[in-house]
């Protein structure tokens, strides 16, 4: 499953297995998505010794979604409906570029971290401008916010994902997770600074305390759910799904590139059993912190969100410079 | 070969067609359609003769030169000859000039152009020519002269609309700068041809007939120089006021392809006609480089005129591919040649990218100027279903610039963060190792940045209600000038999904530059691409767009009982009715961005209430953004320069007496500065 001399020798039959491989993966990441939401917010009720609500309550949710009439605005055009439609299958499509439980990516002769970097900013350009197409003023402003607050965290995820690959020496997720893990965890600092990096990058990417609060539907604060304000049944569950996963990605992104243990070389149920275990354990972990984050933590003021994501940057710069200058 | 299928003979023959088909045009002047088709026609055909030149040049490897005319009495020759670089600049000039001069058949036969067009038409065609003269000139005298005629046909086009005084003063600020430059070129190819003792390039930019100080003044003046003529900033003040003034197509072949005779001149004699460049210089070009791509985005984010907004663009892409020639002169100092030939790839494809996607832009923002009758996009909204072929093809451009994968603008930066990454990885130089990552953070800062402003500038233009009656009686363009559209779009989608075969033709382009080598595992096949040997990344898009189009299907699919019956209700609009007053603006839209990068836009606003103080019945709202470099860079300077002017104005007294004097004075200095130089 190695890098381009795969790409020189793939045959018809080795990328139809990538591509059901990838979708197998796919849809299990997709499976397993609205449970980590409902897990995170169990924890955060627990936090506020509140009952919160069942941990399946997303799959329900769904559920209900996709049954139900979609209504949309009689203003809005195709760009509308083609909206939700693309930024599910680039959420989608992303997750075949990213190690899970293997060491390698099922689809990594396609592209590395520039690829899946770009899918999910192509996925973002669309919901965004498909959220002024209703002519209601939220989807403007919450357009208008995620767009910026993206602008802002594309520098500081670049630099951090830079910190990891170059030095793993290379840029695809799968090479760079092969490395990684047979070099072991080195304990640099630098991989502390890059992973705090990420980590606050992560926050932004998924809406959470304190960039955005996926819990209110309050104008004035919210970004992510201001723009998708106009959604309804199926076109709102696909946009609901594909923020769960796009947030699974990036913690499967963050736990494997600085803690690629356990995964999986080879298909033996054994192997496989061993890391999902602790690909589990791992997401676990990161949603425990993201929920501590969250519970302890007031949201920014948006304008204060530039100062954090400058932090992060700065953390990036940090990194690259400890390790390498 | 020999005759009509030797390509030496189609350059000439290009030239002839075009000045054929502009004497026809001329002479047909007062039946405006037949003289405009002759001209456009013609200028369609010569291009084709350009490409496919272009083409034979960069798939035989071999260059093609010959003379166009000489006189042998003074001993003149003016030649040319096309190698693989100028071929590369041609094959975009044609690639983007035969879509442009089909739309201009239909664009230009409305509203006022329509009586204009003979003139707009052979200007078009002489600005053409002039261009590819450009190109494939291969001496100072050609290449100056060809120079000028560029800039004077393009000052013409500008001031096409010339009732407008914001039109006249756009044109002459064009005028004055390009001057400005044309006399920097002068004074650099000067003293290179005193130093080589020749007018041919072969002598002039073989390696560096001059060292040392003179070297890098050298190197100055040409950045200069070609510099203000591809945008760079702080040289570009002309470039936002003179794109959205000429007619669209015009402005569309100005950014697409004009603007790149900086680009390719910055390639020719900056960091290939001057000797091993200085480690300076590469860093130089990056920072200039860096400077113009974020400054570019971020000023183009404030535009809400449309045709301006995309200007300020071509600054920010001009920067983008400045970063990879920069990056590339960088490795090339320190004798990095296959590291070079990545940023050189990366800056070149950038140049055909953005022919093809602002060439779309330019061409779709024309067709919606001339539906809504403005330029201002807060005058426009509701297109998408009015116009909903230009909607789509200005999406995939908008997709395009924003640098999103499974179009082009993807494939180019994608090579560009190669280039300073792989350039990073294998770099032993601190220098490298720090500029490298700054770069690839500004890069990446500047993609999310553009991204930005074109969900603002697509969706303020095409979506939702319209904001104003042109909006709302806005009609499709004709076919004619649609089918143009379609296959620039479609070209954005192809040249992103076959990154290997461009690559191919670029790596015969950089191995043909002196200190480049390309490394051959940069192509794997048609479809793959990597920034050279060993397993540090890789591209394939179709894959990628495989990936897309599965997932898509599965959303659908889960979707799929929607399609069913979808039910259609008004937008909520809190209560009260929902209009076109109450959406989201552009302004409104780019306000955070404005806040948080204050230090750079140092916005002032004013706020003005009329009537009673706590019951206004008028609120008056105006924010504005300094002009930086206009008022404190170009103010002192424009200053300066008149107040020299009137100082200089008594020696201008009047007096035929005086000017003989001058004059005798002069020639007599002249005697006496030879007789005492020897």
């Amino acid at each position: 499953m190695s890098g381009w001399t795969h790409v020189a020798s793939s045959t018809p039959l080795s990328l139809a297995r990538s591509f059901a491989f990838g979708l197998l993966q796919a849809a299990v990441l997709l499976a397993v998505a609205p449970l980590l939401r409902g897990v995170i917010k169990k924890m955060k009720a627990a936090f506020q010794t509140r009952q919160g609500p069942p941990l399946l309550q997303g799959y329900y949710d769904l559920a209900k979604l996709l049954r139900k009439e979609p209504v949309r605005s009689e203003t809005a055009s195709w760009v509308f409906v083609a909206g939700p439609r693309i930024y599910f299958a680039t959420a989608v499509a992303a997750t075949m570029l990213v190690p899970v439980l293997f060491a390698g990516a099922p689809l990594e002769q396609a592209g590395g971290i520039l690829v899946l970097v770009g899918l999910l900013a192509l996925g973002r350009f669309t919901l965004a401008i498909a959220s002024l197409d209703t002519g209601s003023p939220f989807g403007g402003m919450g357009g208008s916010r995620e767009m910026t607050v993206a602008a802002l965290a594309e520098p500081a995820l670049m630099l951090g994902l830079f910190t990891v690959a170059l030095w793993a020496g290379s840029l695809n997720l799968g090479d760079l997770v092969r490395t990684t893990a047979q070099r072991g965890p080195s304990g640099h600092p630098s991989e502390l600074l890059a992973a705090a990096a990420l980590f606050i990058v992560l926050l932004a990417e998924a809406g959470r305390v304190p960039v955005d609060n996926p819990a209110t539907h309050l104008e004035l604060t919210m970004i992510h759910e201001a723009m998708v304000l106009e959604y309804a049944g199926p076109d709102l569950a696909l946009v609901e799904w594909a923020s769960a996963l796009k947030e699974l990605l990036f913690m499967t992104l963050l736990v494997n590139l600085f803690l690629p243990l356990g995964l999986a070389a080879s298909a033996a149920p054994g192997a496989i059993a061993v890391s999902g275990a602790l690909y589990a354990g791992k997401v676990f972990f990161l949603a425990v912190a993201v929920t501590l984050v969250e519970s302890t933590n007031a949201k920014l003021r948006f304008f204060r969100v530039p100062e954090l994501m400058a932090l992060s940057l700065g953390l990036g710069f940090l990194a690259l410079a400890i390790r390498f200058l | 070969m020999s005759g009509a299928l030797d390509p030496a003979a189609w350059l000439p023959a290009a030239l002839a067609l075009r000045l054929g088909s502009i004497g026809l045009a001329l002479g047909l002047a007062r039946r405006p359609a037949a003289s405009r088709w002759a001209a456009l026609g013609g200028s369609c055909l010569a291009s084709l003769l350009t490409g496919a030149l272009a083409w034979s040049v960069l798939a035989t490897g071999r260059a093609v030169g010959g003379s166009l005319l000489s006189h042998t009495a003074s001993g003149f020759v003016l030649s040319y000859s096309v190698d693989r670089l100028s071929a590369w600049f041609l094959l975009v000039l044609a690639l983007l000039g035969i879509p442009i001069a089909m739309y201009s058949l239909g664009y230009l036969g409305h509203g006022i152009l329509a009586r204009r067009s003979p003139f707009v038409a052979v200007g078009f065609s002489v600005l053409m020519g002039a261009v590819e003269m450009v190109f494939a000139a291969d001496g100072i005298v050609g290449f100056l002269f060809a120079w000028e005629l560029m800039t004077l046909a393009n000052a013409a086009l500008v001031a096409t609309e010339h009732e407008v005084g914001e039109t006249r003063r756009a044109a002459f600020l064009y005028l004055a700068m390009s001057h400005v430059a044309t006399g920097c070129l002068f004074a650099g190819f000067l003293i290179l041809a005193a130093a080589a003792g020749s007018f041919s390039f072969t002598h002039v930019l073989a390696g560096a007939p001059v060292s040392g100080a003179r070297r890098h003044a050298v190197f100055l003046l040409f950045l200069a120089g070609f510099g203000v003529k591809a945008g760079v900033i702080p040289l570009h003040v002309w470039l936002p006021e003179a794109h959205p003034a000429a007619p669209s197509s015009i402005s569309a072949l100005m950014s697409g392809v004009v603007i790149k005779t900086g680009i390719y001149g910055l390639f020719r004699v900056c960091a290939f006609g001057l000797g091993p460049p200085h480690p300076g210089w590469g860093v130089l070009i990056l920072a200039c480089g860096g400077v113009s791509a974020v400054l570019g985005v971020l000023y183009a984010l404030m535009q809400h005129d449309l045709k301006r907004l995309l200007a300020y663009h071509s600054i920010e892409n001009i920067g983008i591919i400045l970063l990879g020639l920069g990056a590339g002169m960088t490795a090339l100092s320190s004798g990095r040649a296959e590291l070079a030939a990545v940023g050189i790839a990366a800056s070149l494809y950038h140049v055909l990218n953005h022919a093809v996607f602002k060439g779309l832009l330019f061409l779709g923002a024309g067709g919606v100027v001339m539906a809504t009758g403005t330029r201002h996009i807060e005058d426009m909204g509701g297109l998408a279903k009015r116009m909903p072929w230009t909607a789509l093809f200005f999406l995939v451009g908008s997709a395009a610039i924003s640098g999103l994968p499974l179009l082009n603008g993807f494939v180019s930066e994608w090579l560009l963060f190669q280039a300073f990454l792989f350039g990073f990885q294998r770099s032993p130089e601190a220098l490298v190792r720090f500029l490298f990552p700054v770069a690839g953070a500004l890069l990446a800062l500047t993609s999310a940045l553009a991204a930005a402003c074109f969900v603002k500038a697509f969706g303020v233009t095409f979506l939702a209600l319209p904001r104003g009656e042109g909006a709302a009686k806005a009609h499709e363009s004709p076919w004619v000038m649609l089918a143009p559209q379609a296959f620039l779009a479609a070209m954005c989608v192809v040249l992103g999904l076959v990154p290997g075969f461009v690559l191919e033709g670029l790596r015969g382009v950089a191995a043909s530059l002196p200190g480049v080598r390309p490394a051959p595992e940069m192509v794997r096949g048609l479809f793959a691409i990597a920034p050279g040997p060993g397993r540090f990344d890789h591209l394939t898009p179709p894959l990628v767009a495989l990936a897309v189009v599965l997932a898509a299907g599965l959303a659908g699919a889960l979707s799929l009982r929607a399609g069913y019956r979808v039910r259609r209700a008004p937008t909520w609009g809190c209560g009260g009715e929902l209009s076109a007053r109450t959406e989201y603006t552009a302004t409104a839209f780019s306000k955070p961005l404005m806040m948080i990068f204050s230090a750079i836009y140092r916005p002032t606003r004013e706020v003005q209430t009329v009537g009673a103080a706590y019951f206004p019945r008028e609120v008056r709202y105006r924010a504005e953004i300094e002009p930086t470099f206009e008022r404190f860079v170009y103010g002192p300077l424009t200053r300066g320069v008149l107040a020299a002017a009137e100082r200089m104005k008594v020696i201008q007294a009047g007096s035929l007496h005086a000017y003989l004097a001058y004059v005798i004075a002069l020639v007599v200095s002249l005697v006496l500065l030879l007789w005492w130089r020897g």
